[in-house]
């Protein structure tokens, strides 16, 4: 292993990872698959959420003790917060609840497709960036919605691929690549709508530091398996990344040595 | 007098003055002051957290924070999520 492929590692504000793939522990056919499917995806952060209890359902319970079994970090999450406040003091019960500053910030503005509130996310993080926090909000692909929150203090960005749970990949890629392009210094991490490991990989060509992702796992026939795929898909596009993509060009191109070719003069 | 309280949807009758504390000692859950009840079944102190009226309450301050009428409390626990 080269020196670079030993550093080139995930920095989430103070904390590194070599695993570039972060996984949700939800929709998963049970417990003990989620605990091996996680296990196989090699994630070292997982994200997770706050509810009431059900007394007719421990599931929760049978949950949080396979993810307290796990090495990985927790990225708890707000998800189902309309609001600014809503998706602070739910922040600040993770904090509590799973003892870490990391919080995934989610304000939904639109419960038709899950869309993220723009400015609900923003104003939310300057309060819990301010509050110590280190924030790792989900948001659209909008350029200037992603400059005010690295002006609100976030150092990770994770902009949505497509809708939660859609599975429709890379919905605008010129979105994408003129975020990845424009803010080059900062983490950034697509967040929901990937489908396929050739998305995900798709994504990590394109410059972006990681994905994160769940139904994509969690509904496949075989989630271990599948958490397996996406692992080498990540890890492959990283790679390219990386290593460095030809430039796509209209013509062709003949990659074989036209010098020398042979029954030239037969014609 | 006796007042009105919802916890997690669920309306509870408590006497003025009561402290959130004392609500979970009432519905069986563990809290600061009862960490070795033997009640069974129950949740663990650790295992959920608390907002009133939508404001996170830390769990230092059950013992102090009194309930009004009406008051909402939000107790939540792990779960799975994206």
């Amino acid at each position: 292993m080269t020196q670079s492929e030993t550093t080139d590692n995930l920095k989430l504000y103070d904390r590194e990872f070599n695993s570039r793939l972060l996984v949700g522990t939800a929709l998963y056919p049970s417990p003990l698959i989620m605990a091996q499917a996680i296990k196989a995806s090699g994630s070292e952060m997982i994200t997770l959420s706050l509810r009431r209890q059900d007394p007719e359902n421990n599931q929760g319970q049978t949950i949080w003790q396979h993810i307290q079994q796990s090495d990985c970090s927790l990225l708890p999450n707000t998800a189902g917060c309309h609001s600014a406040q809503e998706a602070i003091t739910l922040a600040q019960m993770s904090r509590e609840m799973f003892n870490t500053d990391f919080i995934k910030l989610e304000v939904i503005g639109d419960d038709y497709n899950l869309q993220p509130d723009p400015f609900e996310t923003v104003k939310a993080a300057e309060i819990l960036i301010k509050k110590g926090f280190k924030v790792l909000p989900y948001c659209t692909d909008d350029l200037v919605l992603c400059q005010r929150l690295l002006d609100a203090g976030c150092q990770v960005l994770m902009p949505w691929g497509s809708p939660i749970g859609t599975g429709k990949g890379l919905m605008n890629p010129y979105n994408l690549q003129t975020i990845r392009d424009r803010f080059t210094a900062t983490s950034l991490i697509i967040d929901a709508g990937i489908g396929k490991p050739s998305q995900a990989m798709a994504a990590m060509e394109m410059g972006f530091d990681g994905i994160l992702l769940n139904t994509a796992i969690a509904k496949a026939h075989n989630p271990i398996q599948m958490a397996q795929a996406f692992a080498q898909a990540v890890n492959g596009g990283r790679q390219a990344y990386l290593a460095g993509l030809m430039e796509s060009r209209q013509t062709a191109s003949p990659s074989t040595p036209t010098l020398g070719t042979p029954f030239w003069q037969q014609q | 007098m006796i007042i009105s309280i919802n916890i997690n949807g669920i309306s509870h009758d408590l006497e003025e003055g009561s402290t959130l504390s004392q609500a979970l000692d009432i519905l069986n859950i563990n809290t600061i002051n009862n960490p070795n009840s033997d009640v069974k079944d129950k949740l663990k102190f650790t295992d959920f957290v608390i907002a009133l009226n939508q404001v996170f309450i830390p769990r230092s301050q059950y013992p102090q924070t009194r309930l009004h009428n009406n008051d909402t409390v939000e107790l939540l626990s792990p779960m799975a999520g994206g």
